[in-house]
């Protein structure tokens, strides 16, 4: 039976869905690019979450997973992890240099990660028009 | 009179058609879902049971390395080449196609991609010929030329994705 993974997004403190705000600042080309991501991701069996089109991260980042997609000469890194058949988007980070912008991005995924734990309102199902 | 081929059922919303409306997000996704389907074709045809080749094997059935097998099965490669496709395309003894449908075909099509829709079967020449002629260009009775959806399944033992143009169109007029 086909499996479909539901997203989710990251909420801070001001009620704002932080990952909404970082597509509404996107490019059409990137979020062309990331809504094409997302739609395969959600199709694919959990073994075949793993690189290229995403990869699950290790040492300080362990715990959180990053969708990797190219656009521009940028390498953006929309991180997350997952619950389940549920991945839940936390932070927007790109790569340059095989390291993370902003830099602490692994420290604060994690940390908006346990927010998330902790509290249901820190996060909410995705808006993104995938069909 | 020319035919119109229209989808029987919507697979998307009229939001997202309304995304699709600006030009350069358009494009980008659909590059995107073809660099893709590639990618994951090459990967899933590669792990598909029966097969079950490591990137080495596959690189070897193509006198290629290892390495170039990893760039095709990565979507941000984007130096795949018609060549290329044809290579990987006689290493699993699979026909290859490349169209420019228009977009609700396309649409329809890359809908599901889920394993099952990436998996194919190799040449078989006893499955072909349970829909060929007797004899070398001789026709069937036109009631034989058209193939039902449970005439296909019952033969062929599988089931059609719910993107298979025979399943979803209708042509009108």
């Amino acid at each position: 039976m086909a499996i479909v993974w539901e997203y989710r997004c990251y909420v801070n403190g001001a009620g704002l869905n932080e990952i909404r705000s970082w597509y509404d600042r996107q490019s059409p080309k990137v979020r062309g690019k990331f809504i094409s991501r997302l739609q395969t991701l959600r199709q694919l069996d959990p073994e075949l979450w793993v690189p290229k089109p995403f990869r699950w991260l290790r040492h300080e980042c362990a715990g959180l997973g990053e969708i990797r997609f190219e656009t521009g000469n940028v390498q953006y890194r929309p991180l997350g992890f997952r619950t389940d058949f549920t991945f839940t988007m936390v932070l927007c980070a790109i790569e340059k240099g095989g390291k993370f912008e902003p830099a602490n991005a692994c420290t604060a995924g994690l940390a908006r990660k346990s927010e998330v734990h902790a509290d249901a309102n820190r996060s909410c199902p995705h808006d993104f028009i995938l069909d | 009179m020319p035919t119109e081929v229209v989808p029987m059922t919507s697979s998307w919303t009229r939001e997202f058609v309304d995304q699709l409306s600006d030009r350069e997000f358009r494009h980008a996704y659909m590059t995107d879902q073809v660099r893709t389907h590639i990618a994951l074709a090459i990967r899933i045809l590669r792990e598909q049971e029966g097969r079950e080749w490591s990137q080495t094997e596959l690189g070897r059935r193509c006198d290629k390395p290892q390495s170039w097998i990893s760039k095709l099965e990565d979507p941000e490669y984007g130096k795949v080449s018609l060549q290329t496709l044809f290579e990987i395309a006689e290493a699993y003894d699979l026909p290859l196609l490349v169209q420019f449908p228009e977009w609700s075909d396309w649409l329809r099509r890359m809908k599901n991609q889920s394993r099952e829709n990436f998996e194919k079967k190799s040449f078989d020449g006893d499955f072909l010929n349970k829909f060929s002629t007797t004899k070398a260009g001789e026709s069937l009775p036109t009631s034989s030329k058209v193939y039902s959806y449970s005439d296909y399944a019952a033969t062929s033992g599988k089931t059609l994705a719910s993107n298979d143009s025979v399943n979803a169109m209708v042509a009108v007029g």
